[in-house]
């Protein structure tokens, strides 16, 4: 079943990324929602399950994309797991923790898929890769993953918070976002 | 941590790295089927994508008409204003373009003519609604003299009736005061044309001989002999003829060649006699 969710989630995030952005802001940077998912679930729940969400995930972005397949899910499953590596050491109870660890992943992870698809005979602009889009990217993903920590993370954990302090009478007020922080705090 | 776990993660680690080079490798270049883990999910991803894209679409199109409705505004407004400003350039060029031809056809008909003539330009017409003439932005300075005979690309007009020094006024033809010598094109008739006064904008023609020969269709032109207008100018087509009273007589309606209501140029004949076509 949580196999599933994180599925539907990730299939959502593509269609977010792959369609509704695109749809609803044609000529903006597009923020790679897979990543800042995958970020996200590096930071709150360390590298292994960053790394799963960043497999699926990229895997499926690969395989809607159709060549160089492994490529974004390489690069999204290295990054969530350089981040997996450091979450014990962060602090999560601040905004500016998600939006410095992503902006720094979203460089390393572009730097990394852009040297991948060179190396294997695509042709990239490196002026535009490196001064247009990256900071684009960077800004996008930023903002992205900070509203997806935002609701992963801190409301579901205020909200458990905020039950635990009125003696648990409406603790069960949201038992699923609940879980996701207790999940998350471990 | 437990050594086995770590050299357990490294191999793994390894693996999917080879795994994923290989697989880049593999894809890197351009296919001819994708694998059915591929078709797949395409097959999921393609409808819904889509749906969201479509919907996307209708959301971004509906906010941005809200957002675009005063910048509309302005442009409709702005763009308006080049509308009469450009219908008012298109009208000035289909006038211009209409003045050209019938400047184009008087300048041909002064070529035709033996006389000296003077073109001129229909200043205003009678205040009035008595009289049939206008006033011409020609007089004495430009020769123009009483009694001349004014015609257009047409025919007949008119004649002077009276000038100033810059202009004159022409007596139109359809005025009950204006009589033209005419001669009938067909029958060789000689006739008195003048104008009806009913307001109807016709002339009557009054045969001068004893046995007319005038029928409808019959084209009258100017014959020369009034010492006013000189010979084989157009004045009009019979349009009836009937018996005038007491059955003695005949008349023909004749309605002008020339359009009265729309005169702009015309040419004064300076040299009333020499003015006769070529």
């Amino acid at each position: 079943m949580k196999r599933l969710r994180i599925c539907l989630g990730i299939l959502v995030a593509l269609v977010f990324q792959a369609a509704v952005v695109p749809a609803l802001f044609p000529r903006w940077i597009v923020p790679d929602v897979v990543f800042c998912a995958s970020a996200v679930a590096a930071i709150t729940g360390g590298a292994a399950v960053g790394v799963l969400v960043a497999l699926v995930g990229g895997l499926m972005q690969d395989a809607l994309t159709g060549a160089f397949i492994g490529a974004n899910a390489g690069a999204d499953m290295a990054v969530a797991a350089a981040i997996g590596m450091i979450q014990p050491e962060l602090f999560k109870e601040s905004l500016l923790t998600p939006a410095a660890v992503i902006g720094l992943g979203s460089i390393a992870r572009e730097l990394v898929y852009i040297f991948v698809i060179w190396s294997f005979g695509a042709a990239v602009d490196m002026g535009r890769a490196l001064f247009v889009v990256l900071p684009w990217v960077t800004v996008m993903n930023c903002v992205t993953g900070v509203l997806i920590y935002r609701w992963y993370y801190l409301v579901p954990r205020a909200r458990l918070e905020a039950g635990r302090a009125g003696g648990g009478a409406g603790g069960g007020g949201d038992a699923a976002g609940a879980g996701r922080a207790r999940g998350a705090g471990r | 941590m437990n050594p086995n776990v770590s050299r357990r993660r490294a191999i793994i680690t390894v693996v999917s790295v080879v795994l994923i080079i290989c697989m880049v490798y593999l894809t890197a270049r351009d296919r001819e089927r994708l694998t059915l883990a591929e078709q797949a999910v395409r097959e999921v991803f393609t409808p819904v994508a889509r749906g969201a894209s479509t919907v996307s679409r209708w959301v971004s199109s509906w906010v941005s008409f809200i957002a675009s409705i005063g910048e509309m505004k302005s442009e409709n407004e702005r763009l308006r204003a080049e509308l009469d400003a450009a219908q008012a350039a298109l009208l000035q060029l289909e006038e211009a373009a209409r003045e050209n031809q019938r400047l184009t056809e008087l300048l041909q008909l002064k070529g035709s003519l033996r006389g000296r003539a003077e073109a001129a330009v229909v200043a205003y017409r009678d205040p009035g609604n008595w009289l049939e003439s206008v006033v011409i932005d020609k007089g004495s300075s430009s020769g123009i003299a009483k009694g001349q005979a004014v015609i257009n690309a047409r025919g007949v007009v008119g004649r002077v009736t009276s000038v100033t020094p810059n202009s004159a006024t022409v007596l139109l033809a359809v005025d009950s005061r204006n009589s033209i010598g005419g001669i009938a094109t067909r029958s060789r008739d000689l006739v008195v044309v003048e104008g009806a006064g009913d307001g109807s904008g016709l002339l009557i023609a009054r045969p001068l001989g004893a046995q007319p020969d005038l029928a409808e269709g019959d084209v009258i032109i100017t014959s020369g002999l009034g010492g006013v207008y000189p010979k084989g100018h157009a004045i009009g087509d019979v349009i009836a003829v009937e018996q005038g009273k007491y059955g003695v007589s005949l008349l023909a309606y004749v309605k002008p060649r020339v359009d009265f209501q729309r005169l702009e140029e015309v040419l004064v004949l300076v040299d009333a006699i020499e003015g006769d076509a070529k």
